[in-house]
């Protein structure tokens, strides 16, 4: 175990790992965003381009998290009833899918990290809504607050051949020790804003976070969130220290624990 | 009787805003035994954390802003459309940090015990306290403070959803300066925002059912403040009533007015009002009363229907000001510990942190009339004073009123630089009966605004009517 770890290590500080790429269509499309000159149709028409990227979006526009009463079946309606932010957001997350969150080995781990991720994306929306605290940030941090982990995951991937790969409960505790450099490291090269940074470094431990320590604390509460709604655990729920930090009452709770039906689908579209 | 497991204490303060804080401190400088309770973590209550400090952090980067743009007219100052609103806060976390520390210094000084839940009235002087986890506690109290605040109104014809259209409480959560906002709602909340977002660039709309923003305040101060806000492309619509809110769904709230009019902007801050925060209270288990508008009901020493039961600050409606609220509180514990409370002031100043910002204090030149049936007013313009000049503040405006006979002050309005500064010459003057002569017969440093009493003075002992 304290062998490969080492290894893992030594082949995430050096220069042969290559942190994997976000696509360029997801900084063109928060670019794009951030534009005020740009429109709904060229949003589209630079999402079109990629045809997997378009169907992909149309599907998850259509999941219970995202989608109204009607039935979105083209993008530019997409982007007229969801908005250009929450495209983007869409486009980030599927991206983030592809790109960090795939790989043939794991594939039990990856689709169990992934689901978290997405959950707690989703569910930091909502505690930010409540606390009044901004819900664009709050989504990005969710979804991206562990994702050192398969980036660590890659890394044992590269160093392991096929037929000789650990056993995925020693793999876990290494991704567990070391995602948060890697994430880090995932989150200077993409160029993402330093609230991801928090969320990466102390939402586990949110009491050591030196800004951004209310957001790094909803990050953490999201998590749980995510976790007991993927896998139960609902006692420990309401001891978590969090929801003093918070201030997050028995009713409040209740009040996120609604979306987790909502939730839930949205991580199985 | 306290029961098994209830603690008992002699005063006990719900709400650890402005009111609640002077009302414990003042119980325990008399000797008592005092609980706070709060139900967030942090000391401070929404004073602290959501409005009057992190909205004048962002004030004073607008202030800056405007300052430079004033002083080099050949500079083009604009704000990135990208800016993030949080780097215009840089200071806030170490300010709301540092005070709230400093008043949790001072509880823990006067050895005021602190408990985080949520207080409820399970009768006249008992309290059930639910904790964010674990138990509830039991506590009695001989006296109650009830200071819990107020909240932003929710009008049910305007989705807030606190993403493209937000309250008071959660629009400095916005991560990127917006190009336009619409303001609903002319208070003092709506128009502090409205000039705030209007100096650092945000193309803004007020919409309200009133002719003119801040109502209540002397005519000439509004239309000066909205003099300034309109110059910067920014725009007022009196007597307008909406008939639809909508979020289209891409990039703009669009408003529809009862005329047709359609109002568009990025976001949307919606400031109709707040309601006081009762809701949980249980207070009709201690006989409270409240009025027809949701307030707490009180007498004159805040104290409520049921004795030894007193409410301060917001909870009790107008004027809502954490100046006047923190001396509600000092005074209800004062009349409660049946201690001498002083010569209560009714010359409580106003301070309104527009751009320019505007202060009054006692009457305006309608209510002057009103009540004496004739008044006497002068007026000095900050470019009259050499201070104005060197500020390049040359658009501020000191108004006296008087009495018709031009000698006993009764009020002063300033609009300008510094005047919620400036205006307590003129409270200290009311207090102690100045008459105008006095404020020609002194003398103020130079050069200063202060000045500008002066002037303002001679102009009114130079009054048409007065010869």
């Amino acid at each position: 175990m304290a062998e490969l770890r080492a290894q893992v290590r030594e082949h995430l500080d050096s220069g042969a790992f290559e942190v994997p790429t976000l696509p360029a269509v997801a900084t063109q499309v928060l670019a794009m965003v951030e534009d005020e000159d740009s429109n709904a149709a060229q949003l589209a028409a630079l999402i079109c381009k990629d045809q997997a990227l378009a169907t992909h979006l149309l599907r998850l526009a259509n999941s219970p998290a995202f989608c109204g009463v009607t039935r979105i079946v083209s993008l530019q309606q997409a982007i007229t009833r969801l908005g250009m932010r929450a495209i983007a957001e869409l486009v980030v997350t599927i991206c983030m899918q592809g790109s960090v969150f795939s790989g043939r080995a794991y594939r039990a781990l990856i689709e169990e990290l992934w689901a978290h991720a997405l959950a707690t994306a989703l569910f930091a929306k909502e505690v930010a809504r409540q606390q009044r605290h901004n819900i664009e940030a709050a989504y990005l941090c969710g979804l991206l607050h562990r994702v050192g982990m398969p980036i660590v995951l890659k890394a044992v991937t590269d160093l392991c051949p096929a037929k000789a790969l650990p056993e995925e409960e020693q793999v876990r505790v290494v991704l567990a020790e070391l995602h948060v450099s890697a994430g880090l490291q995932a989150v200077e090269l993409w160029g993402l804003p330093s609230q991801v940074a928090v969320a990466v470094k102390d939402s586990e431990r949110y009491e050591q976070a030196q800004d951004h320590r209310n957001l790094a604390a909803m990050v953490h509460l999201s998590s749980a969130l995510a976790s007991t709604m993927l896998r139960g655990g609902e006692a420990e729920l309401s001891e978590l220290p969090v929801l003093e930090e918070l201030s997050i009452y028995p009713d409040n709770l209740s009040e996120l624990r609604q979306h987790e039906e909502r939730i839930f689908a949205a991580v199985a579209a | 009787m306290s029961g098994k497991g209830t603690q008992h204490f002699d005063v006990a303060v719900i709400g650890s805003g402005p009111a609640g804080q002077k009302a414990a401190i003042q119980a325990a400088k008399g000797g008592r035994r005092v609980v706070m309770i709060e139900r967030e973590r942090r000391v401070g209550g929404s004073c602290v954390h959501r409005g009057t400090i992190p909205s004048k952090t962002l004030r004073e980067t607008a202030l800056q802003l405007v300052a430079l743009r004033r002083g080099g007219n050949q500079l083009s100052l604009q704000m990135d459309p990208n800016t993030e609103v949080a780097t215009l806060m840089t200071r806030l976390d170490e300010v709301t940090d540092s005070h709230a520390r400093f008043m949790r210094g001072h509880l823990d000084h006067n050895s005021i015990e602190f408990i985080t839940g949520r207080a409820s009235f399970t009768g006249p002087h008992s309290l059930r306290v639910q904790r964010v986890r674990g138990e509830a506690l039991q506590i009695n109290a001989d006296i109650i403070v009830v200071g819990t605040g107020s909240h932003p109104r929710k009008p049910p014809d305007v989705p807030i959803d606190h993403e493209h259209i937000l309250d008071s409480d959660s629009i400095l959560s916005m991560i990127y300066l917006p190009t336009s906002m619409t303001v609903l709602g002319a208070g003092v909340i709506a128009s502090e925002y409205a000039a705030i977002f209007s100096a650092l660039g945000v193309k803004v709309t007020i919409i309200d059912k009133g002719p003119r923003p801040l109502a209540f305040m002397e005519p000439e101060l509004s239309a000066h403040f909205l003099k300034e806000f309109e110059d910067s492309e920014s725009r007022y619509i009196p007597g307008a009533s909406i008939k639809e809110v909508v979020w289209d769904g891409l990039s703009t709230v669009r408003t529809t007015l009862e005329s047709g009019e359609v109002i568009e902007g990025d976001k949307m801050l919606c400031a109709l009002g707040r309601l006081a925060n009762v809701e949980g209270l249980n207070l009709e288990a201690a006989g409270i009363a409240q009025t027809a508008r949701g307030h707490i009901q009180v007498n004159a020493y805040c104290e409520t229907s049921v004795k030894g039961v007193y409410a301060v600050g917001d909870v009790i409606g107008p004027p809502a000001l954490a100046s006047a609220s923190m001396e509600q509180g000092r005074r209800a514990m004062l009349h409660a510990l049946g201690l001498p409370e002083g010569t209560s002031t009714e010359h409580i100043p106003v301070g309104i942190y527009t751009i320019p910002e505007m202060s009054s204090v006692g009457l305006t030149e309608a209510q002057a009339t009103e009540r004496h049936g004739a008044c006497t007013v002068g007026r000095a313009t900050f470019s009259e004073v050499a201070r104005g000049q060197i500020s390049n503040d040359r658009g501020g405006m000191l108004k006296l009123v008087a009495d018709d006979k031009g000698q006993r002050l009764l009020g002063a309005h300033i609009v300008g630089g510094g005047s919620c500064e400036l205006i307590h010459i003129a409270q200290v003057a009311l207090i102690s009966g100045w008459s105008i002569q006095g404020f020609v017969d002194n003398i103020f440093n130079f050069p200063t605004l202060a000045e500008a009493y002066r002037i303002a003075a001679l102009n009114l002992l130079n009054s048409p009517r007065l010869k």
